[in-house]
């Protein structure tokens, strides 16, 4: 099934475009116009000659486009059927059903009228996603769902069964500096479903991470081979939620008894090597290094840093993720020895650099000297010097810059932890715009790092 | 298969400890030793054939959680033990057991479980992990979806937080791996191949010289029409 039409389509048809601010339909246009959507848009809506700079048509047979590839539907449920089967008539074949009202209100009326949209749009040869959705953001073609979306250089994916997460999501990226390629908000898929999605992004050359928030799937099995073979491909992190005990019958045995919906999830996600994440920030954490870090991930981690606490958390929460605090080579050390300060630093792992950490150029330094090291896979540099001189903040800035300047000749895969706050927010935006993963504190680091090291690690395993 | 088939066709809804693991032993999987008896001879003529220590145990369908209801009795060292116990447990007030099972006594001390659901979305799913009387206390299990591949069986033994307990464990070998997984996967294909099969528990699965052995299972049968697959 080829969703290209979907996510770069000719023309744009929107049902229910409104001029009023409130209205879905009225959001939808203006999300399209501001991120420079690059086709035509036609709103149908009987009774308004244009809206938002664009020309509105009272039906879809006055509109003389044979490109339309999407149809995004805001009208209300009562007349979402008419309007898809006009959709079918005009032969467009795919339609973003942006209208709530259907299987997720539990009611008999409204499981009916989705599964008589369902007909309707097989029997015209229509594919939807929805209802109950926000539909595409589509950095490539300009497409949006909310007026706050823009263009963007990210490879990251997501397909979300929320709506709401999907929003907070791209802003929660874009913060962090790691913007999505694509988002899929799929709402009830009644038509196309969360594995069709992950399955399209495992395809796309700009997507290089796929994340995905779950509330349920309806056809396991197949998520269970489709997700399987996206791993292999692309790490594919989820956010699973919703769990509760197994519904139906009584079970009869212990087996039974303890198969509940999120146990038998944590093992589906192993099983498929999809990467299991307990929170959006988390999803985030992990997705954010992938997107930044092509090369494999091993276990054994040098942390280096002026916060000396923090260096000690750091080699604590290592530990804690099944990471290895590496042995540095003898000739690391004496080189450390040389360059930071006798007294009040570390020259073992984890690296205290102390006051050390005051002077120019001692980050790019100790950089060149840890990432010689060949007991050594990842770097942890944990940014920060205990000083208020200097351009900013703990001299935050130096780090960020000292750190990117280091990238050309560092070898070995550099994860960083900068305190996430108002005086340190251009440094963060500086490292992930430099491509350097950020993280607010070395939990979030290690957890990271760890996770990204256990999917190495089942790729190694699988034949590809 | 017909075991299963003759069950079901008499509307029973579990197999018998004994029938349950004649079911598995067709699979492949590694069974305990014993008989089904009726009289206090037969009891003893069993237990001589099978070898001291026996269990001896309530035995028939209706009996899926014996545990509960005080219905086993282990450890019989001589022919006179056994026929106390039989005695005893064929005169019952509060249950009728009319036969028993003597069943050699597995050593080790180690218990994990094996079990089959099927679950509404992902269909036959197989768990595995720490067995024994703490099992739904620890919930310390792991679940793939049918069918397993070799790896998958292995990965499960790496799942669970009790992952040592496969190692050598107070003076005794590690746990035959491949024979483990040998089990998982055969759990699986019966997950995929005997729809009547609604669930099975086979716990606890003790570790003997390394062998796993089934010391006591549970085959629950479907009389529902079967859920749609996935």
């Amino acid at each position: 099934m080829n969703l290209s039409k979907l996510f770069n389509p000719r023309s744009i048809a929107i049902f229910g475009a409104s001029n009023r601010e409130q209205h879905p339909g009225y959001m939808m246009l203006c999300s399209l116009k501001r991120c420079g959507f690059k086709g035509t848009v036609y709103p149908v809506n009987p009774g308004k000659g244009e809206i938002l700079g664009f020309k509105a048509y009272e039906s879809i047979d006055q509109i003389a486009d044979d490109y339309i590839d999407l149809a995004i539907v805001v009208v209300a449920p009562s007349a979402v059927l008419s309007v898809m089967e006009q959709v079918a008539r005009r032969k467009i074949p795919f339609v973003v059903l942006v209208t709530a009202g259907f299987r997720e209100l539990g009611t008999t009326g409204g499981i009916r009228l989705e599964s008589d949209i369902k007909e309707v749009a097989q029997k015209g040869g229509i594919r939807f996603v929805g209802p109950n959705c926000l539909g595409v953001y589509s950095s490539d073609s300009g497409m949006a769902f909310f007026p706050d979306q823009e263009p963007s250089d990210g490879n990251m994916a997501l397909v979300s069964q929320s709506g709401s997460q999907a929003v907070i999501l791209y802003r929660l990226a874009r913060a962090r500096g790691i913007p999505f390629n694509k988002m899929v908000s799929s709402g009830n898929e009644a038509d196309l479903e969360c594995v069709d999605f992950l399955d399209y992004f495992s395809k796309d050359p700009k997507v290089n991470v796929i994340t995905a928030y779950i509330e349920g799937v309806r056809a396991g099995r197949r998520f269970v081979e489709v997700g399987r073979n996206v791993s292999l491909h692309k790490p594919v992190i989820v956010f699973k939620v919703g769990g509760t005990a197994a519904g139906g019958r009584a079970a009869s045995s212990h087996t039974g008894a303890m198969s509940g919906t999120d146990a038998i999830w944590k093992s589906v996600l192993r099983q498929t090597g999809m990467i299991s994440t307990g929170s959006v920030s988390e999803l985030l954490d992990i997705a954010l290094g992938f997107s930044l870090i092509s090369e494999p991930i091993g276990r054994r981690v040098a942390i280096m840093g002026g916060p000396g606490g923090s260096s000690v958390i750091s080699a604590d929460a290592c530990e804690r993720y099944g990471l290895e605090v590496a042995s540095l080579e003898a000739d690391t050390t004496s080189r450390l020895r040389d360059i930071l300060p006798p007294v009040g630093t570390s020259i073992q792992n984890p690296i205290d650099m102390g006051f050390g950490a005051v002077a120019d150029g001692i980050y790019e330094e100790v950089l060149r000297v840890v990432n010689a090291d060949r007991n050594v896979d990842v770097v942890l540099a944990l940014g920060g010097a205990p000083t208020f001189a200097g351009k900013s903040y703990i001299r935050i800035e130096e780090f960020a810059e000292e750190v990117i300047a280091s990238k050309p000749f560092l070898t070995k895969p550099l994860f960083t932890v900068v305190p996430h706050i108002s005086q340190t927010q251009h440094a963060i935006n500086m490292l992930a715009g430099g491509g350097i993963p950020v993280f607010s504190e070395p939990d979030h680091a290690a957890n990271a790092i760890a996770k990204m090291a256990v999917y190495y690690e089942c790729l190694e395993k699988r034949p590809m | 298969m017909k075991l299963i088939d003759e069950a079901f066709g008499r509307g029973a809804k579990f197999l018998s400890e004994h029938e349950s693991k004649k079911f598995l032993a067709g699979y492949g999987i590694m069974v305990t030793e014993e008989r089904v008896v009726s009289t206090e001879e037969e009891a003893m003529t069993a237990a001589s054939k099978i070898g001291y220590p026996v269990a001896l145990k309530a035995s028939g369908e209706e009996f899926s959680h014996k545990t509960e209801l005080g219905l086993i009795v282990l450890n019989l060292k001589n022919k006179g033990e056994v026929r106390t116990a039989f005695r005893r447990l064929t005169s019952r007030q509060d249950v009728s057991v009319k036969e028993a099972l003597v069943q050699q006594m597995v050593e080790g001390d180690r218990e994990l479980v094996v079990g089959l659901t099927r679950d509404p979305q992902f269909g036959p799913c197989v768990m595995f992990g720490l067995g024994g009387v703490l099992t739904e206390i620890l919930e310390d299990v792991t679940f793939r979806v049918a069918p397993l591949s070799k790896r998958d069986a292995m990965e499960m033994m790496n799942d669970i937080r009790a992952k040592k307990i496969l190692d050598t464990f107070r003076g005794k070998p590690p746990v035959d791996r491949d024979a483990l997984a040998d089990i998982l996967i055969a759990v699986g294909r019966i997950g995929m191949e005997v729809d009547k099969v609604r669930e099975i528990d086979i716990n606890p699965l003790k570790i003997t010289n390394g062998k796993p052995v089934a010391v006591d299972a549970l085959v629950v049968l479907e009389h529902e029409s079967p859920a749609k697959k996935a």
